[in-house]
Protein backbone atom coordinates (compact mmCIF):
# COMPACT_ATOMS: atom_id res chain seq x y z
CA UNK A 1 0.00 0.00 0.00
CA UNK A 2 1.37 3.32 -0.86
CA UNK A 3 1.90 6.03 1.54
CA UNK A 4 2.27 9.43 1.36
CA UNK A 5 3.58 12.15 4.11
CA UNK A 6 1.15 14.12 6.41
CA UNK A 7 3.58 17.32 5.41
CA UNK A 8 6.89 18.04 3.97
CA UNK A 9 7.82 21.07 6.17
CA UNK A 10 11.13 20.60 8.34
CA UNK A 11 10.07 19.70 11.48
CA UNK A 12 11.84 22.89 13.33
CA UNK A 13 10.04 25.12 10.99
CA UNK A 14 6.65 27.40 12.11
CA UNK A 15 3.82 25.73 11.07
CA UNK A 16 1.08 27.67 12.84
CA UNK A 17 0.33 31.01 15.21
CA UNK A 18 -1.56 30.43 18.09
CA UNK A 19 -2.90 33.61 19.65
CA UNK A 20 0.74 34.66 19.18
CA UNK A 21 2.33 31.45 20.12
CA UNK A 22 4.50 29.81 17.70
CA UNK A 23 4.03 25.80 17.02
CA UNK A 24 6.49 24.22 15.15
CA UNK A 25 5.76 21.59 12.33
CA UNK A 26 7.20 18.80 15.02
CA UNK A 27 5.18 19.93 17.60
CA UNK A 28 2.37 20.28 15.83
CA UNK A 29 2.88 16.41 14.64
CA UNK A 30 2.92 15.77 18.59
CA UNK A 31 0.17 17.35 18.99
CA UNK A 32 -2.01 15.57 16.34
CA UNK A 33 -0.96 12.11 17.47
CA UNK A 34 -2.00 12.77 20.92
CA UNK A 35 -5.36 13.98 20.26
CA UNK A 36 -5.39 11.08 17.71
CA UNK A 37 -4.29 8.53 20.92
CA UNK A 38 -7.20 9.87 22.93
CA UNK A 39 -10.15 9.88 20.74
CA UNK A 40 -12.50 7.18 21.34
CA UNK A 41 -14.45 5.41 19.01
CA UNK A 42 -13.67 3.86 15.24
CA UNK A 43 -15.76 5.90 13.06
CA UNK A 44 -15.61 9.26 11.16
CA UNK A 45 -14.54 12.76 13.01
CA UNK A 46 -16.69 15.43 12.28
CA UNK A 47 -14.54 17.99 12.90
CA UNK A 48 -16.17 21.97 14.31
CA UNK A 49 -13.33 23.67 15.20
CA UNK A 50 -13.18 27.07 15.09
CA UNK A 51 -9.78 28.20 16.22
CA UNK A 52 -7.76 27.27 12.65
CA UNK A 53 -4.62 25.72 14.43
CA UNK A 54 -7.15 23.16 16.38
CA UNK A 55 -8.78 22.45 13.74
CA UNK A 56 -5.68 21.60 11.91
CA UNK A 57 -4.46 19.26 14.75
CA UNK A 58 -8.16 17.77 14.89
CA UNK A 59 -7.98 16.90 10.42
CA UNK A 60 -4.23 15.54 11.26
CA UNK A 61 -5.27 13.80 14.39
CA UNK A 62 -7.60 11.80 12.34
CA UNK A 63 -5.78 10.97 9.68
CA UNK A 64 -3.39 9.35 11.67
CA UNK A 65 -6.04 7.53 13.47
CA UNK A 66 -7.31 6.82 9.87
CA UNK A 67 -10.19 8.34 10.46
CA UNK A 68 -12.32 10.44 7.66
CA UNK A 69 -12.93 13.89 8.53
CA UNK A 70 -16.68 15.03 8.05
CA UNK A 71 -17.30 18.42 7.22
CA UNK A 72 -20.74 20.14 7.41
CA UNK A 73 -21.29 22.81 4.99
CA UNK A 74 -22.18 25.04 8.26
CA UNK A 75 -22.41 24.79 12.30
CA UNK A 76 -25.85 24.72 13.07
CA UNK A 77 -27.29 22.48 15.59
CA UNK A 78 -29.69 21.14 12.91
CA UNK A 79 -27.13 20.57 10.31
CA UNK A 80 -24.94 18.52 12.15
CA UNK A 81 -27.78 16.84 13.80
CA UNK A 82 -28.99 15.93 10.64
CA UNK A 83 -25.11 14.79 9.84
CA UNK A 84 -25.00 12.70 13.23
CA UNK A 85 -28.37 10.74 12.29
CA UNK A 86 -27.07 9.05 9.22
CA UNK A 87 -23.31 8.41 10.98
CA UNK A 88 -24.75 7.95 14.54
CA UNK A 89 -20.79 6.37 15.47
CA UNK A 90 -19.12 9.76 14.44
CA UNK A 91 -16.69 11.47 16.80
CA UNK A 92 -17.80 15.11 17.24
CA UNK A 93 -14.58 17.29 17.94
CA UNK A 94 -15.11 21.63 19.10
CA UNK A 95 -12.78 23.40 20.64
CA UNK A 96 -15.64 25.92 21.31
CA UNK A 97 -18.77 23.93 23.26
CA UNK A 98 -22.15 24.06 20.74
CA UNK A 99 -25.35 24.71 22.23
CA UNK A 100 -28.12 22.14 21.62
CA UNK A 101 -26.24 19.42 19.44
CA UNK A 102 -27.87 15.97 20.89
CA UNK A 103 -24.15 14.35 20.98
CA UNK A 104 -21.19 14.15 23.20
CA UNK A 105 -18.68 16.69 22.09
CA UNK A 106 -14.93 16.40 22.60
CA UNK A 107 -12.92 19.22 23.68
CA UNK A 108 -9.36 18.75 22.07
CA UNK A 109 -7.66 21.41 24.12
CA UNK A 110 -5.58 18.64 26.41
CA UNK A 111 -3.50 17.90 22.52
CA UNK A 112 -3.46 21.70 22.13
CA UNK A 113 -1.48 22.36 25.36
CA UNK A 114 1.29 19.37 24.41
CA UNK A 115 4.78 21.21 24.63
CA UNK A 116 6.82 17.82 22.76
CA UNK A 117 8.26 17.95 19.53
CA UNK A 118 7.75 14.52 17.61
CA UNK A 119 10.95 13.75 15.57
CA UNK A 120 9.13 11.47 12.42
CA UNK A 121 6.55 13.08 10.03
CA UNK A 122 3.70 10.19 9.95
CA UNK A 123 3.06 8.48 6.39
CA UNK A 124 -0.29 8.54 5.66
CA UNK A 125 -1.89 5.82 3.20
CA UNK A 126 -2.49 7.37 -0.09
CA UNK A 127 -5.92 5.76 -0.41
CA UNK A 128 -7.36 6.63 2.95
CA UNK A 129 -10.93 8.21 2.78
CA UNK A 130 -9.63 11.86 4.52
CA UNK A 131 -12.42 13.97 4.30
CA UNK A 132 -15.92 14.07 3.40
CA UNK A 133 -17.04 17.59 2.45
CA UNK A 134 -20.71 18.31 2.19
CA UNK A 135 -21.66 21.63 0.35
CA UNK A 136 -24.74 23.11 1.17
CA UNK A 137 -27.69 22.73 -0.35
CA UNK A 138 -30.73 25.12 -0.73
CA UNK A 139 -32.87 23.37 1.45
CA UNK A 140 -30.93 21.19 3.67
CA UNK A 141 -30.13 18.69 0.87
CA UNK A 142 -26.53 18.11 1.17
CA UNK A 143 -24.34 16.86 -1.33
CA UNK A 144 -20.93 15.03 -0.50
CA UNK A 145 -17.74 15.06 -1.87
CA UNK A 146 -15.14 12.90 -0.70
CA UNK A 147 -11.32 13.36 -0.83
CA UNK A 148 -8.63 10.56 -0.24
CA UNK A 149 -5.76 11.32 1.19
CA UNK A 150 -3.94 11.58 -2.19
CA UNK A 151 -6.15 14.22 -3.30
CA UNK A 152 -5.43 16.07 -0.48
CA UNK A 153 -1.85 15.69 -0.55
CA UNK A 154 -1.21 16.05 -4.48
CA UNK A 155 -3.41 19.23 -4.63
CA UNK A 156 -1.65 20.82 -2.26
CA UNK A 157 1.61 20.13 -3.74
CA UNK A 158 -0.04 21.77 -6.72
CA UNK A 159 -1.47 24.89 -5.32
CA UNK A 160 2.00 25.68 -3.65
CA UNK A 161 3.67 25.65 -6.87
CA UNK A 162 0.82 27.47 -8.78
CA UNK A 163 -0.34 30.22 -6.15
CA UNK A 164 1.54 29.92 -3.10
CA UNK A 165 3.51 32.76 -2.08
CA UNK A 166 6.85 31.60 -3.25
CA UNK A 167 10.12 30.74 -0.78
CA UNK A 168 10.10 33.19 1.90
CA UNK A 169 8.37 31.93 4.93
CA UNK A 170 5.18 34.01 4.61
CA UNK A 171 2.43 34.49 7.63
CA UNK A 172 -1.57 33.90 6.54
CA UNK A 173 -3.99 35.62 7.74
CA UNK A 174 -7.87 33.91 6.73
CA UNK A 175 -11.14 35.40 6.92
CA UNK A 176 -12.90 32.13 5.65
CA UNK A 177 -13.66 29.16 7.59
CA UNK A 178 -11.77 26.19 7.42
CA UNK A 179 -14.21 23.19 7.08
CA UNK A 180 -15.10 25.21 3.63
CA UNK A 181 -13.08 23.62 0.84
CA UNK A 182 -11.31 26.81 0.01
CA UNK A 183 -10.28 27.80 3.61
CA UNK A 184 -9.31 24.26 4.02
CA UNK A 185 -7.11 24.25 0.70
CA UNK A 186 -5.51 27.56 1.81
CA UNK A 187 -5.21 28.09 5.41
CA UNK A 188 -4.72 24.46 6.54
CA UNK A 189 -2.93 22.15 3.62
CA UNK A 190 -0.82 24.76 2.24
CA UNK A 191 0.78 25.48 5.78
CA UNK A 192 1.59 21.77 5.91
CA UNK A 193 2.83 21.47 2.48
CA UNK A 194 4.33 25.25 1.39
CA UNK A 195 6.82 27.84 3.44
CA UNK A 196 3.36 29.24 5.32
CA UNK A 197 2.50 30.10 8.92
CA UNK A 198 -0.97 30.37 9.66
CA UNK A 199 -2.78 32.15 12.13
CA UNK A 200 -5.26 30.70 13.75
CA UNK A 201 -7.31 33.36 14.29
CA UNK A 202 -10.94 33.88 11.95
CA UNK A 203 -11.28 37.79 11.78
CA UNK A 204 -14.45 39.15 10.34
CA UNK A 205 -15.09 42.83 10.11
CA UNK A 206 -12.04 44.99 8.57
CA UNK A 207 -10.71 46.19 11.74
CA UNK A 208 -10.28 42.58 12.45
CA UNK A 209 -8.62 41.64 9.66
CA UNK A 210 -6.37 44.98 9.67
CA UNK A 211 -5.54 44.47 13.62
CA UNK A 212 -4.64 40.68 12.69
CA UNK A 213 -2.20 41.31 9.58
CA UNK A 214 -0.55 44.16 11.42
CA UNK A 215 0.84 41.81 14.06
CA UNK A 216 2.37 39.38 11.74
CA UNK A 217 5.95 40.18 10.20
CA UNK A 218 6.17 40.56 6.50
CA UNK A 219 5.57 38.67 3.66
CA UNK A 220 2.21 38.40 5.08
CA UNK A 221 -0.73 37.03 2.89
CA UNK A 222 -4.55 37.15 3.44
CA UNK A 223 -6.90 34.43 1.89
CA UNK A 224 -10.33 35.63 1.86
CA UNK A 225 -13.60 36.39 -0.44
CA UNK A 226 -14.72 39.58 -2.24
CA UNK A 227 -17.87 40.25 0.38
CA UNK A 228 -14.80 40.57 2.60
CA UNK A 229 -12.35 42.11 0.07
CA UNK A 230 -14.62 44.93 -0.49
CA UNK A 231 -15.56 45.35 2.51
CA UNK A 232 -11.36 45.79 3.36
CA UNK A 233 -11.19 48.40 0.21
CA UNK A 234 -13.88 50.50 1.31
CA UNK A 235 -12.50 50.79 5.10
CA UNK A 236 -11.84 54.74 5.76
CA UNK A 237 -9.30 54.26 7.85
CA UNK A 238 -5.70 53.25 6.60
CA UNK A 239 -5.20 49.76 5.55
CA UNK A 240 -2.14 47.74 6.11
CA UNK A 241 0.70 46.48 3.85
CA UNK A 242 0.05 42.75 2.66
CA UNK A 243 2.39 41.41 0.48
CA UNK A 244 -0.59 38.29 -1.45
CA UNK A 245 -3.87 38.79 -1.71
CA UNK A 246 -6.11 35.49 -2.31
CA UNK A 247 -9.46 35.58 -3.16
CA UNK A 248 -11.76 32.71 -4.20
CA UNK A 249 -15.78 32.04 -4.34
CA UNK A 250 -17.04 34.51 -6.17
CA UNK A 251 -15.92 36.77 -9.33
CA UNK A 252 -13.42 39.51 -8.01
CA UNK A 253 -13.91 42.50 -10.15
CA UNK A 254 -11.19 44.45 -11.47
CA UNK A 255 -11.66 47.37 -9.79
CA UNK A 256 -11.84 45.96 -6.31
CA UNK A 257 -8.52 44.40 -7.02
CA UNK A 258 -6.56 47.11 -8.36
CA UNK A 259 -7.84 49.28 -5.53
CA UNK A 260 -6.34 46.27 -3.23
CA UNK A 261 -3.45 46.60 -4.90
CA UNK A 262 -3.22 50.44 -4.18
CA UNK A 263 -4.47 50.84 -0.74
CA UNK A 264 -2.70 47.37 0.39
CA UNK A 265 0.37 47.50 -1.98
CA UNK A 266 -0.40 43.62 -2.38
CA UNK A 267 0.03 41.37 -5.24
CA UNK A 268 -4.08 40.33 -5.87
CA UNK A 269 -4.60 36.53 -7.21
CA UNK A 270 -8.06 34.91 -7.57
CA UNK A 271 -8.37 31.54 -7.42
CA UNK A 272 -11.04 29.12 -9.66
CA UNK A 273 -12.22 25.90 -8.21
CA UNK A 274 -14.69 23.65 -6.98
CA UNK A 275 -15.53 21.84 -4.14
CA UNK A 276 -15.41 18.48 -6.45
CA UNK A 277 -12.12 19.26 -8.14
CA UNK A 278 -9.79 21.69 -5.53
CA UNK A 279 -8.59 24.64 -7.04
CA UNK A 280 -7.88 24.61 -10.46
CA UNK A 281 -6.91 27.55 -11.85
CA UNK A 282 -6.07 31.19 -11.36
CA UNK A 283 -5.74 34.89 -12.84
CA UNK A 284 -5.03 38.76 -11.49
CA UNK A 285 -7.68 40.35 -12.03
CA UNK A 286 -6.00 43.78 -12.38
CA UNK A 287 -3.58 42.35 -15.28
CA UNK A 288 -5.63 39.57 -16.88
CA UNK A 289 -9.57 38.53 -17.29
CA UNK A 290 -8.74 35.49 -18.70
CA UNK A 291 -8.08 32.18 -16.36
CA UNK A 292 -4.58 30.40 -16.63
CA UNK A 293 -5.84 25.92 -15.77
CA UNK A 294 -3.14 24.76 -13.50
CA UNK A 295 -0.87 22.75 -15.23
CA UNK A 296 -1.58 19.08 -13.62
CA UNK A 297 -5.76 19.51 -14.52
CA UNK A 298 -7.27 19.05 -18.36
CA UNK A 299 -9.80 20.46 -20.07
CA UNK A 300 -12.29 19.01 -22.30
CA UNK A 301 -15.67 20.31 -23.88
CA UNK A 302 -18.46 17.63 -23.50
CA UNK A 303 -21.62 19.31 -25.21
CA UNK A 304 -21.81 23.03 -24.22
CA UNK A 305 -19.95 21.91 -20.56
CA UNK A 306 -16.62 21.12 -20.18
CA UNK A 307 -14.84 18.48 -17.40
CA UNK A 308 -11.63 18.67 -15.54
CA UNK A 309 -9.52 16.30 -15.17
CA UNK A 310 -6.22 15.48 -13.42
CA UNK A 311 -4.11 12.28 -12.19
CA UNK A 312 -4.94 13.22 -8.63
CA UNK A 313 -8.72 13.21 -8.95
CA UNK A 314 -11.26 9.81 -8.23
CA UNK A 315 -12.52 11.06 -11.43
CA UNK A 316 -13.40 13.42 -13.84
CA UNK A 317 -15.42 16.62 -13.09
CA UNK A 318 -17.94 18.71 -14.78
CA UNK A 319 -17.48 21.79 -14.57
CA UNK A 320 -20.77 24.07 -13.24
CA UNK A 321 -19.90 27.63 -14.93
CA UNK A 322 -20.04 28.12 -18.36
CA UNK A 323 -16.28 28.49 -20.06
CA UNK A 324 -15.22 29.87 -23.07
CA UNK A 325 -11.86 28.82 -23.90
CA UNK A 326 -9.03 29.79 -26.56
CA UNK A 327 -6.92 28.12 -28.71
CA UNK A 328 -4.12 28.46 -25.80
CA UNK A 329 -5.78 26.93 -23.39
CA UNK A 330 -6.88 30.05 -21.16
CA UNK A 331 -10.35 30.64 -20.37
CA UNK A 332 -13.02 32.87 -19.55
CA UNK A 333 -15.98 32.34 -17.52
CA UNK A 334 -19.19 33.35 -18.48
CA UNK A 335 -22.06 32.35 -16.54
CA UNK A 336 -23.59 29.38 -14.53
CA UNK A 337 -26.01 26.90 -15.27
CA UNK A 338 -29.28 28.72 -14.42
CA UNK A 339 -30.86 26.69 -11.87
CA UNK A 340 -28.22 26.35 -9.56
CA UNK A 341 -26.86 30.07 -7.75
CA UNK A 342 -23.84 30.60 -5.99
CA UNK A 343 -24.36 33.31 -2.97
CA UNK A 344 -21.74 33.81 -0.78
CA UNK A 345 -19.99 30.33 -0.99
CA UNK A 346 -23.15 28.98 -0.49
CA UNK A 347 -24.87 26.99 -3.35
CA UNK A 348 -28.62 26.54 -3.86
CA UNK A 349 -30.73 25.48 -6.72
CA UNK A 350 -33.26 28.05 -7.94
CA UNK A 351 -35.61 24.96 -8.40
CA UNK A 352 -35.18 23.92 -5.00
CA UNK A 353 -35.84 27.24 -3.09
CA UNK A 354 -39.10 28.31 -5.65
CA UNK A 355 -40.79 24.95 -3.84
CA UNK A 356 -39.59 26.07 -0.68
CA UNK A 357 -41.58 29.26 -1.54
CA UNK A 358 -44.48 27.55 -2.96
CA UNK A 359 -45.11 25.23 0.05
CA UNK A 360 -45.74 28.15 2.35
CA UNK A 361 -49.68 27.86 2.98
CA UNK A 362 -51.76 30.63 1.03
CA UNK A 363 -49.16 31.37 -1.78
CA UNK A 364 -50.75 30.43 -4.84
CA UNK A 365 -47.66 31.16 -7.05
CA UNK A 366 -44.30 32.60 -6.72
CA UNK A 367 -40.66 32.38 -8.56
CA UNK A 368 -37.14 33.14 -6.95
CA UNK A 369 -34.62 33.74 -9.42
CA UNK A 370 -31.06 36.37 -9.87
CA UNK A 371 -31.90 39.08 -11.52
CA UNK A 372 -29.73 41.00 -13.47
CA UNK A 373 -26.48 41.22 -12.62
CA UNK A 374 -25.48 45.20 -11.13
CA UNK A 375 -22.27 44.91 -11.55
CA UNK A 376 -21.18 47.02 -8.71
CA UNK A 377 -19.10 44.11 -6.54
CA UNK A 378 -21.88 43.52 -3.84
CA UNK A 379 -23.31 39.99 -2.96
CA UNK A 380 -26.02 39.77 -5.67
CA UNK A 381 -29.19 38.51 -3.99
CA UNK A 382 -32.11 36.55 -4.89
CA UNK A 383 -35.71 37.88 -5.56
CA UNK A 384 -38.73 36.68 -5.57
CA UNK A 385 -41.96 37.89 -7.24
CA UNK A 386 -45.02 35.97 -5.15
CA UNK A 387 -48.98 35.92 -5.77
CA UNK A 388 -50.41 35.27 -1.95
CA UNK A 389 -53.81 37.39 -1.93
CA UNK A 390 -54.11 36.80 1.90
CA UNK A 391 -50.24 37.28 3.14
CA UNK A 392 -48.24 40.00 3.51
CA UNK A 393 -44.72 39.77 2.18
CA UNK A 394 -43.34 39.98 6.09
CA UNK A 395 -45.49 36.72 6.85
CA UNK A 396 -43.35 34.86 3.29
CA UNK A 397 -40.48 36.21 4.67
CA UNK A 398 -41.05 34.94 8.16
CA UNK A 399 -41.92 31.78 6.66
CA UNK A 400 -39.36 31.38 4.56
CA UNK A 401 -36.81 32.02 7.14
CA UNK A 402 -37.81 28.83 8.73
CA UNK A 403 -37.26 27.08 5.86
CA UNK A 404 -33.88 28.29 3.75
CA UNK A 405 -30.42 29.31 4.38
CA UNK A 406 -30.33 33.61 5.14
CA UNK A 407 -28.49 33.48 2.59
CA UNK A 408 -30.72 32.81 -0.04
CA UNK A 409 -33.56 34.66 1.17
CA UNK A 410 -34.79 36.97 -1.73
CA UNK A 411 -34.81 40.77 -1.14
CA UNK A 412 -36.39 42.19 -2.97
CA UNK A 413 -39.62 39.78 -2.60
CA UNK A 414 -42.61 41.69 -4.07
CA UNK A 415 -46.68 40.46 -4.01
CA UNK A 416 -47.68 40.32 -7.52
CA UNK A 417 -51.15 39.78 -9.09
CA UNK A 418 -49.91 37.58 -11.17
CA UNK A 419 -46.84 35.84 -12.88
CA UNK A 420 -46.20 36.44 -16.22
CA UNK A 421 -46.77 33.16 -17.36
CA UNK A 422 -46.79 31.73 -21.26
CA UNK A 423 -49.67 29.36 -22.41
CA UNK A 424 -47.71 26.31 -21.80
CA UNK A 425 -47.08 27.28 -18.02
CA UNK A 426 -43.49 28.50 -18.63
CA UNK A 427 -41.83 31.36 -17.21
CA UNK A 428 -40.43 32.88 -20.33
CA UNK A 429 -37.04 34.71 -18.69
CA UNK A 430 -37.02 37.59 -20.22
CA UNK A 431 -41.20 38.52 -19.13
CA UNK A 432 -40.06 37.97 -15.47
CA UNK A 433 -37.34 40.15 -15.90
CA UNK A 434 -39.90 42.79 -17.46
CA UNK A 435 -42.09 42.13 -14.48
CA UNK A 436 -39.46 42.15 -11.83
CA UNK A 437 -38.29 45.96 -13.34
CA UNK A 438 -41.38 47.03 -13.50
CA UNK A 439 -42.46 46.48 -9.63
CA UNK A 440 -38.70 46.93 -8.02
CA UNK A 441 -37.03 50.00 -8.70
CA UNK A 442 -33.38 49.97 -9.61
CA UNK A 443 -31.25 49.57 -6.25
CA UNK A 444 -28.74 52.29 -5.36
CA UNK B 1 -37.98 49.44 27.67
CA UNK B 2 -40.07 50.07 25.10
CA UNK B 3 -41.05 48.76 21.75
CA UNK B 4 -40.73 52.69 20.45
CA UNK B 5 -37.51 53.56 18.49
CA UNK B 6 -35.64 56.36 20.30
CA UNK B 7 -34.36 59.16 17.69
CA UNK B 8 -30.89 57.55 17.43
CA UNK B 9 -32.05 54.03 16.55
CA UNK B 10 -34.53 55.35 14.20
CA UNK B 11 -31.48 56.83 12.46
CA UNK B 12 -29.56 53.41 12.83
CA UNK B 13 -32.97 51.68 11.03
CA UNK B 14 -32.54 54.06 8.10
CA UNK B 15 -29.05 53.13 8.12
CA UNK B 16 -29.66 50.07 7.93
CA UNK B 17 -32.57 49.62 5.24
CA UNK B 18 -30.37 52.07 3.02
CA UNK B 19 -27.20 50.24 3.30
CA UNK B 20 -28.28 46.28 3.47
CA UNK B 21 -31.10 47.15 0.41
CA UNK B 22 -33.96 46.37 2.43
CA UNK B 23 -36.63 47.87 -0.12
CA UNK B 24 -39.21 45.90 1.54
CA UNK B 25 -38.73 47.32 4.78
CA UNK B 26 -39.77 50.33 6.07
CA UNK B 27 -37.50 51.66 9.07
CA UNK B 28 -40.39 51.50 11.60
CA UNK B 29 -41.07 47.71 10.81
CA UNK B 30 -37.40 46.89 12.27
CA UNK B 31 -38.60 46.76 16.34
CA UNK B 32 -35.91 47.51 18.80
CA UNK B 33 -35.61 44.57 20.92
CA UNK B 34 -36.51 41.88 18.03
CA UNK B 35 -33.64 39.56 16.89
CA UNK B 36 -31.61 41.42 14.25
CA UNK B 37 -29.59 39.08 12.46
CA UNK B 38 -30.71 35.16 11.35
CA UNK B 39 -34.40 35.81 11.93
CA UNK B 40 -37.30 37.12 10.39
CA UNK B 41 -35.26 40.04 8.63
CA UNK B 42 -33.60 37.28 6.36
CA UNK B 43 -29.90 39.10 7.46
CA UNK B 44 -26.63 37.27 7.51
CA UNK B 45 -23.08 37.41 7.85
CA UNK B 46 -22.70 39.08 4.92
CA UNK B 47 -25.06 41.78 6.04
CA UNK B 48 -22.72 42.27 9.25
CA UNK B 49 -19.93 43.01 7.04
CA UNK B 50 -21.95 45.76 4.81
CA UNK B 51 -23.80 47.42 8.05
CA UNK B 52 -20.30 47.45 9.89
CA UNK B 53 -18.69 49.15 6.78
CA UNK B 54 -21.81 52.16 6.64
CA UNK B 55 -21.50 52.30 10.29
CA UNK B 56 -17.76 53.19 10.12
CA UNK B 57 -18.68 55.45 7.50
CA UNK B 58 -21.54 57.25 9.10
CA UNK B 59 -20.87 57.35 12.67
CA UNK B 60 -16.33 56.69 12.85
CA UNK B 61 -16.60 53.61 14.69
CA UNK B 62 -15.29 50.46 13.89
CA UNK B 63 -17.13 47.51 15.02
CA UNK B 64 -14.87 43.97 15.89
CA UNK B 65 -15.58 40.60 16.39
CA UNK B 66 -12.93 40.15 18.63
CA UNK B 67 -15.17 42.16 21.12
CA UNK B 68 -16.60 39.45 23.56
CA UNK B 69 -19.77 41.32 23.94
CA UNK B 70 -20.10 41.14 19.93
CA UNK B 71 -22.91 38.25 19.99
CA UNK B 72 -24.79 40.79 22.34
CA UNK B 73 -23.95 43.92 20.44
CA UNK B 74 -25.74 42.89 17.16
CA UNK B 75 -28.54 40.93 18.61
CA UNK B 76 -31.24 43.65 18.35
CA UNK B 77 -31.43 47.46 17.23
CA UNK B 78 -31.01 48.79 20.74
CA UNK B 79 -28.30 46.77 21.58
CA UNK B 80 -26.26 48.08 18.48
CA UNK B 81 -27.29 51.48 18.81
CA UNK B 82 -26.44 51.36 22.45
CA UNK B 83 -22.60 50.04 21.47
CA UNK B 84 -22.38 52.49 18.95
CA UNK B 85 -23.25 55.29 21.15
CA UNK B 86 -20.57 53.66 23.71
CA UNK B 87 -17.79 54.04 21.23
CA UNK B 88 -18.79 57.78 20.22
Amino acid sequence: MKHLPLLTRRLDELIALRDGEAVTAGRFIAQSLSLAGAMPGAGAVVNLCQDRHAFSVALAAALCAGRSTLLPANRLPATIDDLLRERPDSLVISDQRIEGLGHPQMDPSAALAVGAQADAVPQIPADLLAAEVFTSGSTGSATRVIKFWRTLHDSSLINAAEYGPGPALTHLVATVPPQHMWGLETSVLLPWFAPVTINSGQPFFAADIIQALSALPRPRALVSTPVHLRNLAEHPDSLVEVDRIYSATAPLSARLAASLEDRCSARVTEVYGCSEAGCLAWREPVRETRWRLFQAFKLDQVGVRYRVDANHLPEAVILMDRLEVDTDGRFRLTGRDSDLVNIAGKRASLADLTQALLDIDGVMDGVIFQPPETGDGRVSRLAALVVAPRLSAADIRRALSRRIDPAFMPRPLRLVPELPRAESGKLPRHSLVRLYERVCEPVG
Amino acid sequence: MSAEQSPSERKLAELIIESLNLEDLAPEDIEPEKQLFGGEYGLDSIDALELALAISKTYGVQLKADDEKNRHVFANLRALNAHIESLR
